[in-house]
């Protein structure tokens, strides 16, 4: 099955940490990622950039609005997503729990399938 | 020959094989349920005439594979499922991986990505064999409502992906906790209802005591297993005695030649050959040093605070702390135990049982006024009616003693 893993972190306490410590950071996540590419089962994904670079387009009676930030304000927010093939949740949650940074929240959730 | 009651008594006991076994080929729940309930239908239909077959859990389970090849047959989608399944049905085993496969179920029933409350409706539903409308009733909760979880946690489970497998090992003992911690919910559900007016729903702890002996059956060797059974077992010997009609009756008041010896040997015996201590053994300990004291006054109090220090050392939670607490009143003295209740007032401030304890104890040290303010707020607190009875005839009788008190100063201990 396909699932997509979304890594939820504390905005603020991530920018406040130097640029050192968020390469060293990403490093470990690389390579995470890179390990579980390796296997072939990573279809997408990436680090985001913060949320105050969001941008929301809702519609209201069928009329585009455009607006700044993400769809909802909260201190945890979206800092990344991975496509990841597994065989079943047990094996996803496996997964999420070797995810390098314990700062993160890794949320999983199916991909739908048609 | 009547086949009905029969029937139904085969059917509780082998639905869950029943469903575990066909969810694990088809891979849809809802689809294994209908599978099992036609496979039932023929079985009133058959048995009456022909008689009961040998084996009518085997004929049961055949039954059911023959109807889902037939079911999957018809749509393309099954082709596969269907050929799996016709090579399994001329290979019926019906005892030794069926019974595997109720475990399986028992975990993925009770698996972490399920709520708590769809766990416990699940659980009932899939492997206790009970409709969604004996679920609400055991529980309060409207029959709606257990419909929603019972679906949305087999929704969950499909989309999900939430396999038909026992945990990995590197898992297993924390999916155990999880399903010892959902069995002993029932348990507890039923042993002292939390609302609603009947003081207990015997049914729905034993069910939970079913559950348990049923795990206890697929692992033997298990600690905490034994422990937890062992407990309810305890819990259940002296059932009969905990109430008076409706009304609660305190374990010092409870008639002990009504309590069911056998059983409590029983426990006893099951706990014997456990040598780690985890939390289900301390308290299963505890619920045997009151079960085998001769009488009230006899209780092994020193042996108890003993034991909930060691549990406190594992689990600690405020309730633990308060039941520990409670013995230390009754080994040492009240205010030794008012001493250790002080510690506990922020935590426990809206928990009845917490100023239900404190009022008794108050009570027991004259100081009356203290005591009818905590019993009074038990009283506000208390979600059942038989606590809430209890709880206005201690007050009742402490305001008694109070008059009695202001006539005669010189008498401050009560007989009993």
């Amino acid at each position: 099955m396909r699932y997509m893993f979304s890594f939820a972190r504390d905005d603020a306490a991530w920018e406040s940490l130097s640029d050192e410590e968020k390469d060293s950071r990403r490093a470990k996540v690389g390579a995470w990622i890179m390990e579980q590419a390796a296997q072939g089962r990573v279809h997408g994904g990436g680090e985001l950039t913060g949320a105050a670079t969001a941008t929301t387009v809702r519609f209201e009676r069928t009329k585009p609005i455009v607006m700044d930030g993400p769809f909802i304000e909260s201190r945890e927010i979206l800092a990344g997503f991975a496509l990841i093939d597994a065989d079943d949740l047990d094996a996803a949650i496996a997964l999420a729990k070797s995810f390098p940074l314990d700062d993160h929240a890794v949320e999983i959730r199916p991909m739908l399938q048609m | 020959m009547d086949a009905a009651p029969t029937l139904d008594r085969i059917f509780r006991a082998e639905a869950a094989r029943l469903t575990a076994s066909l969810v694990a080929i088809v891979r849809d729940w809802d689809l294994a349920e209908e599978l099992v309930q036609d496979a039932m239908v023929v079985a009133l239909e058959t048995w009456p005439r022909a008689g009961l077959p040998d084996n009518p859990a085997a004929w049961l389970l055949t039954t059911a594979r023959r109807r889902a090849i037939d079911r999957l047959r018809r749509d393309n989608v099954g082709r596969a499922k269907a050929a799996e399944l016709a090579r399994l049905v001329d290979d019926i085993e019906p005892t030794a991986h069926v019974t595997d496969e109720r475990l399986r179920l028992l975990f993925v029933c009770c698996h972490p990505a399920l709520r708590p409350e769809s766990q416990i409706a699940l659980t009932l539903k899939a492997v206790a064999g009970l409709t969604a409308a004996e679920i609400s009733r055991a529980l309060l909760v409207p029959e709606a409502t257990i419909a929603q979880r019972l679906v949305r946690a087999k929704k969950k489970i499909r989309e999900a992906g939430i396999p038909f497998r026992l945990p990995a090992a590197d898992e297993l003992a924390a999916r155990l906790d999880q399903v010892l911690a959902v069995v002993y919910l029932i348990f507890n559900e039923g042993y002292l209802t939390s609302r609603g007016d009947a003081p207990q729903r015997p049914d729905l702890a034993s069910e939970a005591e079913w559950l348990g002996s049923m795990l206890l059956e697929l692992l033997p060797d298990e600690p905490e297993v034994r422990s937890l059974v062992a407990l309810m077992r305890l819990h259940l010997a002296r059932a009969s005695s905990r109430f008076d009609g409706e009304e609660i009756v305190l374990l010092e008041d409870q008639d002990r030649a009504a309590w069911d010896r056998d059983a409590i040997a029983g426990a006893v015996e099951l706990l014997t050959s456990v040598t780690r201590s985890g939390p289900y053994h301390l308290q299963a300990r505890i619920a045997a040093a009151h079960a085998t004291a001769p009488s009230f006054h006899a209780t092994p109090w020193g042996d108890i605070v003993n034991l909930y220090d060691e549990l406190y050392l594992r689990s600690p939670t405020p309730v633990v702390a308060l039941n520990r607490a409670i013995a230390i009143a009754y080994d040492e003295n009240v205010e030794q135990g008012l001493r250790a209740l002080e510690p506990l007032d922020d935590a426990l401030a809206s928990y009845g049982p917490y100023h239900a304890a404190r009022g008794e104890l108050l009570r027991r040290a004259g100081r009356i006024d203290e005591a009818i303010d905590a019993s009074s707020r038990a009283l506000e607190l208390a979600t059942n009616a038989a606590e809430r009875r209890l709880l206005e005839r201690r007050i009742e009788e402490t305001r008694r003693e109070h008059g009695h008190l202001g006539n005669d100063r010189g008498r401050t201990s009560r007989a009993r």
